[in-house]
């Protein structure tokens, strides 16, 4: 439980979240975009042919796409004032010495060093839409694993790149992905050979800083036949006043036997739009596994998919959201079966509270020739007051009679009877509350690493309260 | 002392109990009986603080300490214990995180009780009740059987010593083990332990092979019509509730 | 005494109100090339209502079902009790089914739920039956039509169900 009386969390949280450093950007492409500025990104990048024909002909591709008609509101979204690509530090490091002090600090603010210290194989950080920080370690290197950030991946292993990029998310999936397939830089790339298992979460922090900046990032994970990976995202942004646009796409490519899992651990601070791709494709006897937790940013929309293309691919999806005043978090999953036997669970729980407005969007489709396919789908939502929100959009697809599609969904507040049976063990309605709702969310919560799992409970712990009517 | 004065009481418009009265001093076992839709539940939910139970007239208090307007957590911090007949289950909460947290709530205002040391308190605790260290670790009261429900109610008591317990049918549906082990529970912790005072709600009379009732009440159609010692048991059992007048046994 | 109300599936888009008490029973027996396209909004008018919809649809040939249900519960309707189950059996490998039970909650003093399910028939029923001597398309036939009675029992009100019964039994 707590560690810390909950008034000192308040301010901890104001300085380890909320800040930004005054560092002058090294590169700045200005605000807006056109084929110019693509061009530009480019040349900063090194970019060859093949790659700024790609970029420039995803731009064609987000100029023509709409808006999507679904999902929250994003008419307020002023792509033209959004700076597509700013570079902080010239240099990529691989040793924590070599890292400007500034950004040092900004990354020992974020638990950076501590993280290192622990446990973890490696760590790639993101700065102003740029790695700066990167560090593998030498066991690593040894097994064959890669992990780099995309752009020097590109630089490295061009066949690898080329040979899965765009394959999970074309630029023509959405005006989003478009967007990303035309700006990204940095991100992670992560390649585990054959066989290989990596029992230690591997992680990445990248935080937002400029006003108006746009975070692109392009990750792709390929893990190779029977090997296993667990990938670990958490992001934070300090708090502006004008709008923020974070659209990443997240590629994910499990090969035959092997396993992955993607935890993600969104707080972004309450300005910023969160509007991402991630989709995974799994092949026979794979496993994929997405951990979704958004607690913060204005809006998101962000729907992880899984694609079940191999036989007995099984792949599930926990999805956590938590929204407050004026956020609306639009949050769920997409389960295609195109084979024999695959299976699929979509676990989601969302909580909103103050005027907050949750949505959980599915989409679960079988495809004809699936047979025996089962999924399963369980969303529970908690509203905790009568000026909030939550709705549920499960679409459902069946065109295989023999496989099962089973899905239950409820909405109610915190029950009454549970509350009184805590308090008549002497816990306040505050702390009856908050344990009533940790347990809500605990079937997704203890698949976090524990470190997480305690930062969770905390961060829920300080947003229930004043919630407590 | 823990005194019920007079107290009438409304749920839905219908008056469930009328003008009951009745105290328990510390260290004393009081017992209450009495047909099904006597009025004894609505009794244990009063004392208990929910909702939906309007306190017409009368006075509840304990020690001196009017509790009629008090929450719910409020009287259990001034040390009203009840072990409720269906004990609820609350999914995703560990028992062991609930209770440490709600003993730091009674007695951690100088010193919390860490994990480990409240870890020790409760094993102890649980292995004196015949209690498997499994069941610890589940989520609060979750797919146990009724029996193990109730043995759960009363380790929550040993842990958290109360002053006053209520105890709502705690024997109904448990074996003569069980009800052997809780029942000594029940004596040590009125006697050596804590001096809690007691009341029991039951229908069974096998309660007098463990206990020395100081005082038995019969309630029916919500009040309180005959009362005594612990003798009333055996009469009740062997004419039942049917007559209401002591005469007329 | 509820309420019932039997579900039209020949109207495209409809609006049903709830401000009492109600149970609604839908059922579509699809077959050859049939299809219904629906979307049904369910909207709470009253606080302190019970709503109950049953939808069950079985599909042979080359029949369709795409559905979408939506219940609505606005701000101020407080003490609601609303729960959707669908139910669809699909008996063919022509068949197909796309279904969206949403929820739109506005108000937490509320208990809401909806439930779905979409498969073929239980083999260890066809099985059991089966070992009674009964052949595989006896079997289902059976299953099915068990499938639409146990949907007509759900109403309660014997003018409403002769309805149904008329429409169904033995179709």
């Amino acid at each position: 439980m707590a560690t810390k009386p909950i008034s000192e969390i308040n301010t901890d949280y104001k300085d380890k979240y909320g800040f930004n450093d005054n560092l002058e950007n090294v590169i700045d492409t200005g605000s807006g975009l056109n084929e110019d500025i693509i061009r530009k990104i480019c040349t900063y990048k090194n970019n060859d042919q093949w790659l700024k024909e790609k970029r420039l002909a995803a731009y064609k591709i987000f100029k023509s796409k709409h808006l999507p008609l679904w999902g929250a509101d994003l008419s307020e979204i002023d792509l033209d004032s959004i700076h597509y690509f700013v570079r902080a530090s010239k240099k990529q490091s691989k040793k924590w010495e070599d890292v400007p002090e500034t950004i040092k600090n900004t990354f020992t603010k974020l638990g950076i060093p501590q993280a290192e210290r622990k446990f973890l194989a490696g760590v790639s950080t993101q700065y102003e839409s740029e790695v700066i920080y990167h560090k593998l370690k030498e066991h690593w290197n040894k097994l064959g694993i890669i992990f780099e950030d995309t752009d020097s991946a590109y630089q490295k292993y061009p066949e690898l790149f080329k040979k899965y990029f765009g394959k999970a998310v074309p630029a023509t999936d959405n005006k989003f992905a478009a967007l990303n397939t035309a700006v990204w830089s940095g991100g992670s790339f992560i390649y585990v050979p054959k066989g290989v298992k990596i029992d230690i979460p591997l992680q990445t922090y990248f935080r937002i800083n400029l006003k108006n900046m746009g975070q692109f990032e392009r990750t792709l994970i390929i893990a190779d036949e029977g090997s296993s990976i667990h990938y670990i995202e958490g992001c934070t942004a300090p708090m502006y006043s004008s709008d923020s646009l974070h659209s990443a796409v997240v590629e994910v490519f499990v090969e035959k036997e092997a396993r992955v899992r993607y935890t993600t651990i969104q707080n972004w601070s309450t300005n910023v739009y969160n509007l991402v791709t991630k989709r995974s494709i799994v092949k026979e006897n794979g496993i994929m596994e997405w951990i979704d937790c958004n607690l913060g940013s204005k809006i998101t929309m962000k729907y992880p998919s899984i694609y079940l293309v191999g036989k007995k691919a099984h792949g599930e999806v926990l999805s956590m959201a938590l929204a407050g005043q004026n956020q609306h978090l639009d949050a769920g999953s997409k389960m295609v079966h195109s084979a024999p036997n695959t299976s699929s669970i979509i676990t989601s729980k969302s909580i909103c509270k103050n005027g907050g407005r949750t949505s959980y969007r599915g989409l679960v489709s079988i495809l004809k020739g699936a047979t025996g396919a089962k999924s399963k789908v369980n969303c529970d939502a908690m509203i905790l007051d009568d000026i909030s929100r939550t709705d549920t959009y499960p679409t459902n697809i069946c065109d295989e009679e023999s496989a099962t599609i089973a899905h239950e969904a409820t909405v109610s507040k915190v029950d009454e009877d549970q509350l009184a049976y805590l308090m008549s063990r002497g816990l306040s309605k505050e702390e009856a509350n908050s344990l009533i709702i940790s347990g809500f969310i605990e079937p997704i919560v203890k698949d976090l690493p524990m470190e997480y799992a305690m930062e969770m409970n905390l961060l829920i712990k300080m947003n229930m309260e004043g919630s407590v009517g | 002392m823990l005194k019920i004065d007079k107290l009438t009481v409304q749920s839905s418009d219908k008056l469930i109990l009328k003008d009951v009265s009745l105290s328990v001093k510390p260290g004393e076992i009081h017992v209450l009986m009495g047909p099904n839709g006597s009025g004894k539940s609505t009794l244990v939910k009063t004392l208990c603080g929910l909702p939906d139970y309007d306190i017409k007239s009368g006075k509840i208090s304990l020690n001196g300490k009017l509790l009629n307007d008090l929450s719910i957590d409020e009287r259990s911090k001034l040390g009203l214990f009840i072990a409720f007949q269906y004990p609820l289950e609350v999914p995703g909460v560990s028992f062991r995180n609930f209770l440490r947290l709600a003993y730091n709530t009674h007695y951690g205002k100088d010193k919390q009780l860490s994990p480990a040391a409240f870890a020790t308190l409760l094993n102890e605790a649980s292995e004196e009740l015949e209690i498997s260290v499994k069941l610890l670790d589940r989520d609060l009261n979750f797919n146990l059987s009724g029996g193990e429900k109730k043995k759960m109610e009363i380790l929550q008591m040993m842990i958290l010593k109360p002053k006053y317990a209520i105890l709502d049918e705690i024997d109904s549906g448990l074996d003569i083990d069980a009800n052997k082990i809780i029942y000594k529970a029940v004596h040590d912790l009125s006697t050596r332990i804590q001096n809690t005072g007691f009341l029991i709600i039951t229908h069974y009379e096998r309660i007098l092979d463990y206990l020395n009732p100081n005082f038995v009440y019969v309630i029916k159609s919500g009040e309180i019509v005959d009362s005594g010692g612990k003798n009333l048991i055996n009469n009740i059992l062997k004419y039942g509730y049917k007559t209401n007048k002591r005469n007329q046994y | 005494m509820k309420s019932y109300k039997i579900i039209d599936f020949t109207k495209e888009e409809q609006d049903l109100d709830i401000y009492k008490d109600v149970v609604f029973v839908g059922l579509f027996v699809g077959r050859k090339e049939q299809f219904i396209k629906s979307k049904i909004n369910f909207i709470v008018k009253k606080p302190g209502t019970i709503a109950e919809i049953f939808i069950r649809a079985i599909l042979f040939d080359s029949s369709r079902i795409k559905l979408d249900c939506n219940i609505f519960v606005p701000k101020g309707m407080t003490k609601t009790d609303a729960y959707l189950q669908i139910r669809v059996l699909e008996l063919s490998p022509y068949a197909k089914t796309i279904v969206t039970p949403a929820l739109e909650i506005c108000e937490n003093d509320v208990k809401c739920g909806h439930a779905l399910t979409i498969s073929q028939p239980d083999p260890i029923q066809i099985d059991y039956l089966k070992s009674r001597g009964i052949n595989q398309a006896e079997a289902i036939d059976l299953i099915s039509q068990g499938f639409i009675n146990s949907t007509i029992d759900l109403i309660e009100d014997d003018k409403i169900k002769l309805e149904l019964i008329k429409k169904y039994s033995n179709a």
